[in-house]
């Protein structure tokens, strides 16, 4: 049993240089491989994967809000449904996920025996445009072996406006395909215009009547205007400052001094004024009423660059009878070089 | 406006943000996103558009509103501790103000920030009553501003296809609110990421949506081919009318290399005094979270590609945004010109932006935004301001096209929101969807009470683990464990209510209390649930 998924390794055959094989997918399937004890794989013949275990994991340490009891912190990693389920990623890329439940895999252990070991997880996908699909008409189908330990897979197409639907099944040694679970059909964009050019027109009131066509030339303004699918929305990196960039809003040039090898440092100066007087006095600093604590006391920090600055600081009594001030000069300057 | 216009210009603002509502405690940074918005983004655009309609300037816009930020503008908890937050900030600025004293090149700055977070402050109790959603009703009200809304969670529809259900309960759930908080359902819709796969409209028609939003190569591929591409709406047939967005003028307006924004004498984003003062002068604004943060006060300009910042002047930022105001419009001028000269209908552009770009990424962008419309008002008359549904009204008859899906994120489809860092949420969002279809149809007239009242809750959680927010997140590569983190404890939520309501054993202490944690849709109907849909 453990051989058998040893030898499968169609990461390495198939996948090398696709983006279907990203490497999460190989870091799950290689946790996976590490969860699987071999008892456990002996019973259970077909590889689980269960969902998301990986991420769970990583941030685990992370509170989750104060739920409570019994319930469960950490996310199921199976639903105990075999299931595929598939998504249009883009035009010519999309994605499957799927589970295999328990009973799935020891249905086909019991139907295959011997044979499932040499069986190969794959995805059948068929172009089902234009047919209702029942398993055996499609316009044509391709098979993608997939990693048995994987839950999920990127499959690429080579034609957009498509419909598409995924056999998840195993090929035998001898060729044989077993379906485990089909998908939903989905249908890819088309990348491009449509040559479709037949107009049709509409207006609210004539829903009732149903629709008009309208014989207009399909030269048209807008359509020259190439499909240019940009991401510019989320483009916000206005200005190139960045978190990182280093210096005081109130440092002067210069103040920033680094070594070569990155080491820094920044330094600057702010003056701190404070004082007391009575209750319910008006305090000015330099001019600027300043808020005057229920016990007088009042203070205020300020920026202190280079140079001289006066500092006058009153107090008015709150019936604008009594007045005292004081008056500083309070000075910056740069002592030596300072370098290194 | 003295001759008639050659076209129109329809200026579409998406206000949304994922429900960051924390009862649980004040330390959640990212309740911040929310404070900062109001601040920097909802509450100067209020100012300038209800200064614009006080003024009698004659103009249209269309606004969205997420239902998850419609429910924080109303919340009171949120509006306590805004209000919190924001004497924390006016004081934080008076204290900047004397700290500059001795800093010309500063101090200007920093009272024009004082200035104006007292202004925020005073217009957001004195005018809104704390009530944001207040202030877009007002604006409705003035007959300027069209309000429309988005999906109950703001989910991406395209990646519901398999389960169509929970896609049409978001476009259902999400209106519902909409009419629960403004009276009237809404005209447009605004379809998150502008996410759309053939079958979403149909929904659309059923809530009486008549238009929403798509991007431009969702209309550009649609079938048949659009005869005037995005310059004049198409139906589907559904007969919701599909708008595509236009890319000269989100370019021009977005592009960080492109665009405006980037001009050297706009206002630095990332030089915020958060990163640089002493710990002491910021803390009280970081509320309980012991890192540094941004305080929204900002003192230096663009400057040019450079680490080296000069400081801010407002006088040439606010210049700046004129000039720039006068080259949108120009160039809206000159397109709408062509267009009309080939076209037998006079063109609609459609130029959609996230709210948030203006203010809170770019500083000047509710200046500007004022400026766009006093000049199209004034100064020209080649284009006039509408909303889509007065273009339906002029041209009710349009092509009848099938829209290509789409979206408006990177290369234009899907593989934002599924990629290998987030595709792992699929199987619980399908598997959730299925569960509460199947709890919805079992359960048509619960009883007892605390049923029903258990299965609101979970429709709820469901619709919080959709939010495109955390697939986009894990993808963007910030803030991940927070993104994860919400959407396993929704799922985990959503999961032990299920198994509760089946086995009859509802704990309701526990349920009560994730009523408190997420408590917005409090009418939630869960039988919307129970609708058969198809895709």
């Amino acid at each position: 049993m453990q051989d058998s998924f040893d030898k499968v390794s169609p990461i390495d055959k198939k996948g090398a240089g696709t983006p279907s094989v990203s490497q999460h997918e190989q870091q799950m399937a290689e946790d996976a491989r590490i969860e699987l004890s071999p008892p456990e794989v002996s019973d259970q013949p077909l590889p689980h994967r269960r969902f998301p275990e990986i991420t769970i994991l990583e941030t685990e340490n992370l509170q989750m809000n104060p739920a409570r009891r019994h319930k469960p912190t950490v996310l199921p990693g199976f639903y105990g449904a075999t299931r595929i389920v598939l998504q249009v990623r883009d035009p010519f890329w999309m994605h499957a996920y799927w589970e295999i439940a328990e009973d799935m895999a020891k249905n086909l252990r019991r139907q295959l025996g011997e044979e499932l070991d040499r069986s190969q997880l794959t995805l059948r996908v068929h172009d089902v445009t234009g047919v209702t699909f029942d398993g055996h008409n499609s316009v044509r189908s391709f098979d993608k072996e997939v990693h048995p330990f994987a839950n999920n897979w990127y499959i690429n197409v080579e034609e957009s406006d498509r419909s598409y639907c995924v056999d998840l099944g195993l090929v035998t040694g001898a060729s044989q395909f077993y379906l485990i679970s089909r998908s939903n059909t989905v249908h890819t964009p088309r990348i491009g215009p449509s040559w479709i050019v037949d107009e049709e027109w509409l207006t609210i009131r004539e829903i009732e009547e149903g629709y008009i066509s309208h014989g207009l030339s399909p030269s048209s303004p807008g359509i020259s205007r190439h499909a240019r699918a940009e991401e510019l929305l989320h483009e916000i990196a206005l200005g190139s400052g960045g978190v990182g960039a280093v210096g005081s809003p109130m440092g002067q040039p210069g103040e920033v001094h680094r070594a070569p090898r990155g080491f820094w440092l920044r330094a600057d100066a702010e003056l701190i004024i404070h004082g007391a007087t009575e209750a319910g006095a008006k305090v000015e600093v330099c001019g600027m009423p300043m808020p005057v604590r229920p016990d007088g006391s009042f203070s205020v920090r300020l920026s202190l660059p280079f140079g001289d600055h006066p500092v006058d600081i009153s107090a008015t009594s709150d019936d604008g009878i009594m007045h005292r001030s004081v008056s500083w000069i309070v000075s910056r300057s740069n002592r030596g070089n300072g370098r290194s | 406006m003295l001759s008639t216009p050659n076209g129109y210009l329809a200026l579409v603002l998406h206000a949304h943000l994922p429900f960051v509502r924390h009862a649980d405690g004040e330390h959640y940074l990212e309740e911040k996103w929310f404070y900062e918005a109001l601040i920097e983004t909802y509450i100067p655009l209020y100012i300038v558009l209800s200064r614009l309609a006080d003024e009698e300037v004659p103009y249209r816009i269309t606004i969205s509103v997420s239902p998850t930020l419609l429910s924080m503008f109303r919340d009171p908890l949120l509006q306590q501790r805004f209000s919190d937050y924001m004497n924390n900030l006016v004081e934080l600025a008076e204290r900047e103000v004397a700290r500059t004293r001795w800093l010309p090149a500063f101090h200007d700055t920093a009272q024009m920030y004082r200035d104006r977070f007292r202004e925020a402050r005073d217009v957001y109790w004195n005018r809104l009553g704390g009530d944001m959603a207040k202030g877009l009703q007002d604006l409705s009200d003035s007959g300027h501003v069209e309000l429309i809304t988005t999906a109950a969670t703001h989910g991406y529809l395209p990646l519901m296809e398999v389960c169509p259900e929970a896609a049409r309960a978001q476009i259902l759930a999400g209106i519902d609110y909409y009419r629960q908080v403004f009276g009237i359902a809404p005209k447009g819709f605004w379809l998150p990421e502008c996410g759309y796969s053939p079958g979403i409209d149909e929904y659309l028609r059923e809530a009486g949506v008549r238009y929403f939003f798509i991007d431009s190569h969702g209309i550009l591929n649609a079938s048949p081919r659009p005869r005037y591409g995005v310059y004049a709406p198409v139906y589907c047939h559904s007969k919701v009318a599909a708008f595509g967005r236009d890319m000269e003028s989100s370019k021009q307006v977005w592009s960080a290399q492109e665009g405006y924004p980037g001009d050297y004498d706009y206002r630095e984003f990332y030089r915020d005094i958060g990163y640089e003062l002493d710990w002491e002068s910021i803390k009280p604004l970081m509320g309980n979270c012991p890192i540094r943060l941004q305080t929204g006060l900002k003192y230096y300009r663009v400057t040019g590609n450079t680490d080296r910042k000069e400081p801010y002047v407002r006088q040439w930022a606010i210049e700046k945004a004129a000039t720039h105001a006068g080259n949108f419009v120009f160039n809206r001028e000159r397109q709408v010109e062509y267009l009309a000269s080939v076209m037998d209908r006079k063109p609609i552009v459609v130029a959609p932006y996230d709210a948030e770009l203006f203010g809170h990424w770019w500083f000047e962008g509710p200046e500007f935004l004022d400026y766009v419309i006093r000049k199209i008002a004034y100064d020209q008359n080649t284009i006039a301001l509408l909303t889509p549904s007065d273009y339906l009204e002029l041209y009710p008859k349009n092509q009848v096209a099938t829209p290509s899906m789409s979206s408006w994120g990177y290369m234009g489809y899907s593989e934002v929101w599924l990629a290998d860092c987030n595709n792992w949420i699929y199987p619980h969002l399908h598997t959730m969807a299925g569960r509460m279809t199947e709890l919805a149809r079992s359960y048509p007239h619960p009883q007892p009470e605390l049923t029903r009242r258990a299965l609101a809750q979970a429709a709820r959680e469901l619709l919080l683990a959709q939010s495109s927010d955390w697939a986009f997140i894990m993808k963007a590569g910030t803030c991940i464990d927070y993104a994860k983190k919400r959407f396993e404890t929704h799922t985990a939520h959503f999961l032990g209510l299920y198994d509760d309501i089946k086995s009859s054993n509802i704990d309701p202490e526990w349920l009560s209390e994730l009523e408190e944690q997420s408590n917005l849709f409090p009418n939630i109907d869960y039988m919307v649930y129970a609708g058969r849909a198809t895709m």
